[in-house]
């Protein structure tokens, strides 16, 4: 990697690190401060990135946008999210390329293909904790004595080593150091994701037995399978307090089409966990940093541990709302820009989501989603998907870059 | 403007429409048919229908005027695209082009009025009669309202009673055509029927399918088989489903810079109309290159006349979703283009009014329409069609742009090819009233014959 990316690198840790020590990142976020800060580092990559992504560079250059002109990141150009299939977004020498991050898609299209080297994967990996800590809270610090008892549907980084997803899991199991986590996801011999229920529901069995909290973290398309398991044989659990479900997409993209709530109000019923405690999760394999649906309630002081506010008071918050409303980390922000006009948006306005995250250190920062949301105090809300969007086969309309 | 209740889509929005409501308005067309339009002579018809089109055709027409005050929120057309696609089609109803259209589809004039024998049929002694179904009913399509008016036209001729099943959004152009239609003659006001709901409500729908004798339907692939599916086995079923269409320009046109801006103009109108909505709008522009690099040229000369046409004929507005598949794709060609000497872009500043694309690459890409398009190069017209082939089965047009030698082998190919219509660049939106939808037979399809042999066919 460039050495300027690895100073960058070095100047996102200490964000990432200062906000690994607070618990509320979000309303320290609309500090004048913390804005300075966000544009200056912002700003800064992207005058790296124009210098050393190609494809990139003529993008802007294009747009009549050049590097060190910029006064403020919402200026900065973002890449459609499909130009990750179309040729190579990155940085980096082909020879320094160690990691291949694909998406997952149905489509004709092939992947997407997002490269990493050793120092960009590992800040990947670092960035992923603080946040999903403050938003899942899993409830223990890493390495204690006795950390919840953690169920994955996804498979294992080594069984997938071109999913961010799975690698993602994998750093929160090592950071959690939840060595008797039962890994019910596999990869079958298509490469298709599969759930082995016998291990997903032995691991829910024990989990109630001994009344350890559990952190479940899967896929909406793994938590329907599992659902349809436990629902057909008639099963029912009341999970320890404490318990905590992360759910991630495959209900906005995917062949399949979820309703999010009405998955929330399933997990609800089939695992008496409640709703408060189920966090979706909003990523892609073209980013580095991950949007949380609202955080997991704090517990109440007088209650002990962070237990759920299961009798008295619940829910603590109103129901989920009908769609989802993701907040991403101080280092990474949403802009949604009007799909007629090109401009921004307004508060409240619906259009494409983009979102400008500083953990991509070495392909691009700026990137403008499929997703249609708006964006207000509470977050971004996901409203729907540009539908017809990709030309088809862009598979067959991989370019050399030049 | 107020208007009299003589359709179930007159009714006010909070009106339900129930099974009980749709089998009685369909046994009371089949009624008035019986009284009004089975003997009727076609002459009359026509005549009433080409009274229809001149009232339209006039500026001061109010039911035209209240179809052009609709506006953008109600039809999704701009003013201007709304007067050009609907003119242009009211200005082909002649008693000439629907006594042609008769003549090409039956052989005869009167098949409809009485018995009656072509030459073939008079050598054998034998006569015979068309006959029309006596319930018609037609699921019309949402996005553009000149296919729904071209089944009614069809039904009346076939003298049809008929029931249109427009597009829950889509009801409003077909509603004013159809009182102008019940304002010339009563009578056949009274053997047609509208009325909207969202396709797939089966209780509605099998109360109708279990009256008709004979179902059209424009829509999705998808759309289209969930009726058939829920159809009784008599009923005949004429489906059109998803088509495409494209575009060829020879190299002498695109190598002529007058006739290849004039060309290129021509093609904008092709692209413009109904905002390229319609099954005929062309989705590429296949340019023969030539042994230059003329493709890329045109698409020049093409954007300029999008954005030339766009002044005087605004495309209509866009939900955030169509306007986002137009954004993103633009974006992606952005990134194609900057990776790559072999795409160019050239769009519409701060709207999505137009796109055109130029990719090197010759494979068809469908567009995501509202007037976004593909050029694409070629060396000739067999590279297109191979380029195309993905497309082949769901082709209905491919606008020509040759020199008058060429016009025959190329077109020639074109239709061994598959292509079911071929018509010049500037008039693909435009086809004539007897112009054979999917290469099927425009009106014949709808009729059953009766053959009559008389004595004299065995009298020897």
């Amino acid at each position: 990697m460039h050495n300027r990316l690895i100073q960058f690198a070095g100047r996102l840790r200490s964000m990432i690190g200062e906000s690994a020590g607070s618990d509320l990142p979000s309303e320290s976020a609309g500090r004048a401060g913390e804005e300075d800060r966000f544009n200056e580092l912002a700003l800064d990559l992207f005058d790296c990135h124009f210098e050393l992504n190609p494809v990139y560079r003529r993008f802007c250059t294009n747009r009549g946008v050049e590097s060190g002109r910029l006064a403020d990141w919402r200026q900065i150009p973002a890449l459609p999210s499909s130009a990750f299939r179309a040729c190579a977004i990155t940085c980096l020498d082909p020879g320094e390329w160690t990691a291949e991050f694909r998406s997952s898609g149905t489509t004709d299209a092939s992947p997407a293909r997002h490269y990493h080297c050793p120092e960009s994967l590992a800040l990947y990996r670092e960035s992923i904790w603080p946040w999903f800590r403050q938003n899942v809270r899993p409830g223990l610090v890493p390495g204690a004595a006795d950390p919840p008892r953690v169920l994955s549907l996804i498979p294992s980084f080594a069984d997938a080593p071109h999913s961010s997803l799975a690698c993602m899991i994998d750093s929160i199991l090592e950071r959690l150091g939840a060595r008797d986590a039962v890994r019910a996801g596999r990869v079958d011999r298509a490469g298709a994701w599969a759930l082995d229920i016998a291990s997903a529901t032995a691991a829910l069995d024990a989990g109630q037995a001994e009344g350890r909290p559990l952190l479940i973290l899967g896929t909406a398309i793994a938590f329907v399978q599992l659902l349809e398991a436990i629902e057909s044989a008639g099963a029912l659990y009341r999970l320890p307090p404490g318990t905590r479900i992360m759910e991630t997409g495959g209900y906005k993209s995917r062949a399949r089409t979820f309703s999010r709530p009405a998955l929330v109000r399933r997990l609800e019923r089939a695992f008496g966990v409640p709703r408060t405690h189920v966090v979706g999760e909003y990523g892609m394999c073209e980013l580095s940093s991950q949007g949380y649906t609202r955080p997991v309630p704090m517990a109440a002081p007088s209650s002990g541990g962070d237990s759920p506010p299961r009798s008295a008071g619940m829910p603590v918050w109103h129901d989920s709302p009908a769609l989802p409303f993701f907040r991403f980390p101080p280092w990474a922000r949403v802009r949604i820009r009007s799909p007629e006009t090109g401009e921004l948006a307004g508060s409240r306005e619906p259009g494409l989501i983009e979102v400008v995250d500083l953990a991509n250190v070495a392909s691009v920062l700026a990137l403008q989603t499929l997703d249609l949301g708006r964006l207000d105090l509470e977050g971004v809300e996901l409203i729907g998907r540009a539908r017809d969007a990709e030309p088809r086969g862009c598979s067959r309309l991989m370019v050399e870059t030049v | 403007m107020e208007r009299p209740d003589y359709f179930l889509v007159d009714l006010p929005a909070e009106a339900e429409c129930r099974p009980e409501l749709v089998s009685a308005a369909a046994q009371t067309l089949k009624r008035n048919r019986e009284l009004y339009l089975r003997d009727r002579p076609t002459r009359h018809t026509i005549a009433d229908f080409c009274e229809v089109a001149s009232r339209w055709l006039d500026p001061s027409y109010p039911l035209r005027q209240e179809a052009l005050d609709l506006g953008a929120a109600k039809t999704g057309f701009s003013g201007p695209t709304l007067e050009r696609g609907l003119d242009s089609w009211f200005q082909q109803i002649n008693p000439a082009s629907l006594d042609a259209l008769i003549r090409q589809e039956l052989g005869h004039s009167q098949r409809l009025d009485g018995f009656s024998a072509g030459d073939a049929e008079r050598s054998g002694a034998r006569m015979s009669l068309a006959n029309g179904p006596e319930l018609l009913v037609h699921f019309a399509a949402g996005n553009l309202p000149i296919p729904a008016f071209q089944s009614i036209l069809l039904g009346l001729l076939a003298r049809a009673a008929q029931f249109v099943k427009c597009a829950s959004h889509a009801a409003a152009l077909p509603r004013l055509f159809a009182h102008s239609i019940y304002e010339v003659s009563p009578k056949l006001g009274a053997c047609l029927e509208l009325a909207a709901w969202p396709g797939g409500d089966e209780p509605l729908e099998s109360a109708l399918f279990a009256e008709a004798d004979c179902v059209t339907a424009t829509g999705s692939d998808e759309a289209l088989a969930s009726i058939r599916r829920r159809l009784p086995p008599q009923v005949r079923f004429l489906g059109y489903g998803h088509r495409i269409s494209f575009a060829f320009v020879a190299h002498e046109i695109a190598r002529d810079p007058e006739a290849a801006a004039q060309t290129a103009h021509e093609a904008a109108r092709d692209i413009s109309a109904w905002d390229q909505q319609g099954c005929l709008s062309p989705h590429v522009i296949y340019v023969e290159n030539g042994g230059r690099r003329l493709s890329e040229d045109f698409a020049g000369r093409l954007a300029d006349a999008m954005a030339c046409r766009e002044q005087v004929e605004p495309r209509g507005p866009l939900s955030v979703s169509a306007a986002a598949a137009i954004a993103a794709r633009r974006a992606f060609y952005e990134v194609r283009a900057a990776a790559s000497p072999d795409t160019i872009i050239w769009f519409s500043p701060g709207s999505t009014a137009w796109t055109v694309v130029y990719e090197a690459d010759p494979r068809f890409q469908p567009s995501c329409l509202n007037r976004f398009v593909y050029v694409k190069g070629v060396s000739d017209l067999v590279e297109a069609l191979q380029a195309a082939d993905s497309v082949r089965t769901c082709t209905s047009a491919v606008g020509l742009a040759a020199p008058a030698a060429r016009q025959v082998p190329l077109a020639t190919s074109i239709a061994r090819w598959g292509a079911t219509r071929i018509c010049p660049i500037g008039q693909m939106q435009n086809p004539p009233i007897s112009w054979r939808h999917d290469g099927r037979p425009a009106l014949a399809d709808l009729l059953t014959w009766s053959d009559w042999e008389t004595p004299s066919t065995y009298a020897h």
